[in-house]
C-alpha cells in the first residue's frame, strides 16, 4: 500500500500545479501525478493569452508586476510568481478570407501608448509552469511524472488513484485537473449530463519571420475552406516568434492542406513569404457544456476538466486556488465530504454555474456554421468603424454585436439573405446549428456518456 | 493493429484522450497504443491532425 496523502492532484498543468503548491503552502502532504515525463515543456496548441489585463474574467482583473515578477489576482487576493516573459498586443483584427476585416482598437495609438494602449498581453505557459514548479517543490510536493491516471475508487473514507502504469495512490481528497477530455470526469460518471457539440481540433506552427499587418496584435481569420476553420494568430512572449494555428469542429478535415493553403496563396500569403515553421502543435478537444456538479466521493474535479470550452489560464489558476483551501478547510475541520469543501462548490456554483450560460460562449462560435466564407467576407466590408480594444469574453462579444446591429438596416435591404441567416443564427438551437460537426469518440448524438 | 507513427506524433495527446477504451498512453511523451485494449475503432486514426497513428 502507498502512503497515505493528504490530497492527491491528478495533473500538473497551471490548475493542478496551482492546486498542488496551494496545498503545500498549508502544510499539507501532497502528490502530484501526471501523465507526461516533462512537466513544464509545453507540446501542444495554445495562444497564452492572459485573460485578461483589460477586463474582467471571473471577477478579476489580472497584472503583471513586473518588478517583482508575479501575476496578481487582486479579486480574489494572491499573487504567484511569474518568471517569464510577456509580450503586449495592442488590437484585435477580425479577418475574413479576402482581407475584409474588423478592428478592435486603433494598432498605432495603442502601440504607442504601451502598457496603458495593449488588449492584454501573452505569456510563457512553460516559463509559468515552471514557476509553479519551483512552488511546489518548495513546499514539500511529491511530484511523479509518466503516470497516466486510468481512475479512482473511494472507499472506507480514503480515495485510491489507479495509474496504466500499476502503481496505486491513496489519499483522503484527490482534485482532478487532467484536462479538457478529463478521464477522472469519465470514470465518475460526470459527463452523462453534459451537452456534447462536437470535437475540436487545432493545428498550427510556432513560426519565426512572420509579417503581418500589425505587429504585436491579436488575428482571429475565417479562412475560404469549405469546412468552417479559422485562424487564430498571437506573438509569443518572445516577440520574435508567431504561432498561427487552425481552429475547427471537424476532426479529420484537412488542416494541414488548408493551412499550407493559408501561408501559400491568397490575401495572407505575403505575411508568410519570409516565414520559417519551427515546429507544429495539435491539440483535439470536445467542447461540452459545464460539470454542474464537480464533485464526487472525496473526488473534486476543476478548470478544463469541468468547463465549458477553456478556464483560460486564469480560471485555471483560480480553480486550482480554490480547490486547495477548501481541502485544506475541510481537513482541518475534519469534515470528509461535499459539506466540507464548500470553498470551491459554492464558489463554482456562485460564479460560474449561476452567472454564466454555456450557451453565450458556444454562441459567440456560431458564425460560421450558419453563414457562408463569402457572407461573412460582405459582413466585414460594412463594418468601418475601429472598435473599442478590449479583451474580456463577456464584454467584447457585445461590441462586436453592436457594430453588427448597426449595420443590419443596410444588410437586410442589400443582402436580405444574409439578413435571414443571421436572425436564425441568434434563435436557431444550437444543437441544430451543430449538428453537422462530426464527434469523435462518442455515438453520434447530443448527450454525451 | 494500429500503431503511432513516432516520426510524425508530437505528443498532443489528442488521441490518449479522446480513446473510448484508454487504450492509448503518453510513453515518454508520445502516445503509445496498447493493442491488447485496442479494438480498432479509428477515432485516433480520425481525429490526429499529424496523420500518426498508421494501420498496419
Amino acid at each position: 500500500m502507498a502512503n497515505a496523502y493528504d490530497l492527491i492532484v491528478v495533473g500538473a498543468g497551471p490548475a493542478g500545479l496551482m492546486a498542488a503548491k496551494t496545498a503545500g503552502e498549508h502544510g499539507l502532504k501532497v502528490a502530484l501525478l501526471e501523465r507526461k515525463k516533462n512537466i513544464t515543456d509545453i507540446n501542444r496548441a495554445c495562444s497564452m493569452m492572459i485573460v485578461t489585463l483589460t477586463g474582467r474574467y471571473l471577477t478579476d482583473r489580472i497584472s503583471i508586476n513586473t518588478r517583482d515578477q508575479r501575476l496578481c489576482f487582486p479579486g480574489y487576493g494572491f499573487t504567484i510568481p511569474y518568471e517569464g516573459d510577456h509580450q503586449n498586443f495592442y488590437s484585435w483584427s477580425i479577418y475574413s478570407y479576402k482581407g475584409n476585416k474588423i478592428q478592435l482598437g486603433d494598432y498605432v495609438k495603442n502601440e504607442s501608448l504601451g502598457d496603458e494602449g495593449r488588449i492584454s498581453a501573452t505569456y510563457d505557459k512553460g516559463a509559468l509552469l515552471k514557476s509553479l514548479m519551483k512552488e511546489c517543490i518548495t513546499f514539500g510536493v511529491d511530484v511523479f511524472p509518466g503516470y497516466n491516471v486510468i481512475g479512482t475508487q473511494t472507499r472506507n473514507g480514503q480515495v485510491t488513484v489507479f495509474t496504466r502504469e500499476g502503481t496505486k495512490f491513496n489519499g483522503m481528497f484527490v482534485i482532478g485537473a487532467d484536462g479538457r477530455a478529463s478521464r477522472l470526469a469519465k470514470t465518475l460518471g460526470k459527463n452523462k449530463d453534459r451537452i456534447y457539440y462536437g470535437t475540436s481540433t487545432s493545428y498550427g506552427f510556432e513560426m519565426r519571420g512572420v509579417e503581418p499587418s500589425e505587429k504585436y496584435a491579436l488575428f482571429q481569420i475565417f479562412l475560404g475552406e469549405k469546412t468552417p476553420m479559422r485562424i487564430w494568430m498571437t506573438p509569443r512572449a518572445d516577440g520574435e516568434t508567431y504561432f498561427p494555428f487552425i481552429s475547427c469542429t471537424h476532426p479529420g478535415a484537412d488542416v494541414q492542406g488548408a493551412f499550407e493553403r493559408f501561408t501559400q496563396q491568397g490575401y495572407f500569403a505575403p505575411w508568410f513569404k519570409n516565414a520559417e515553421a519551427i515546429r507544429p502543435l495539435c491539440i483535439e478537444g470536445n467542447m461540452y457544456s459545464h460539470i454542474v456538479d464537480p464533485y464526487k466521493d472525496q473526488v473534486l474535479l476543476v478548470s478544463d476538466a469541468v468547463w465549458c470550452q477553456e478556464a483560460e489560464m486564469t480560471g485555471a489558476i483560480i480553480s486550482g486556488w480554490k480547490a486547495a483551501n477548501a481541502v485544506k478547510y475541510a481537513l482541518t475541520e475534519g469534515t470528509i465530504s461535499r459539506e466540507g469543501v464548500f470553498v470551491y462548490l459554492d464558489w463554482w456554483k456562485k460564479e460560474i454555474i449561476d452567472k454564466l450560460d454555456h450557451r453565450d460562449m458556444i454562441r459567440n462560435a456560431v458564425m460560421p456554421y450558419c453563414l457562408t466564407v463569402d457572407d461573412i467576407d460582405y459582413l466585414l466590408s460594412k463594418i468601418t468603424k475601429t472598435l473599442r480594444s478590449i479583451l474580456d469574453p463577456y464584454e467584447t462579444p457585445k461590441i462586436v454585436g453592436a457594430a453588427m446591429a448597426e449595420i443590419m438596416p443596410i444588410v437586410s435591404e442589400e443582402r436580405p439573405d444574409v439578413f435571414e441567416k443571421l436572425k436564425r443564427m441568434k434563435t436557431d438551437p444550437l444543437e441544430d446549428i451543430f449538428k453537422g460537426c462530426k464527434r469523435a469518440g462518442f455515438p453520434n448524438n447530443m448527450r454525451a456518456s | 493493429m494500429i500503431r503511432i507513427d513516432r516520426q510524425k506524433c508530437v505528443g498532443c495527446g489528442g488521441c490518449v484522450d479522446l480513446c473510448p477504451q484508454a487504450a492509448i498512453s503518453f510513453f515518454e511523451d508520445f502516445a503509445l497504443i496498447n493493442s491488447s485494449l485496442c479494438f480498432e475503432c479509428k477515432t485516433c486514426v480520425n481525429v490526429c491532425p499529424m496523420k500518426a497513428p498508421q494501420e498496419v
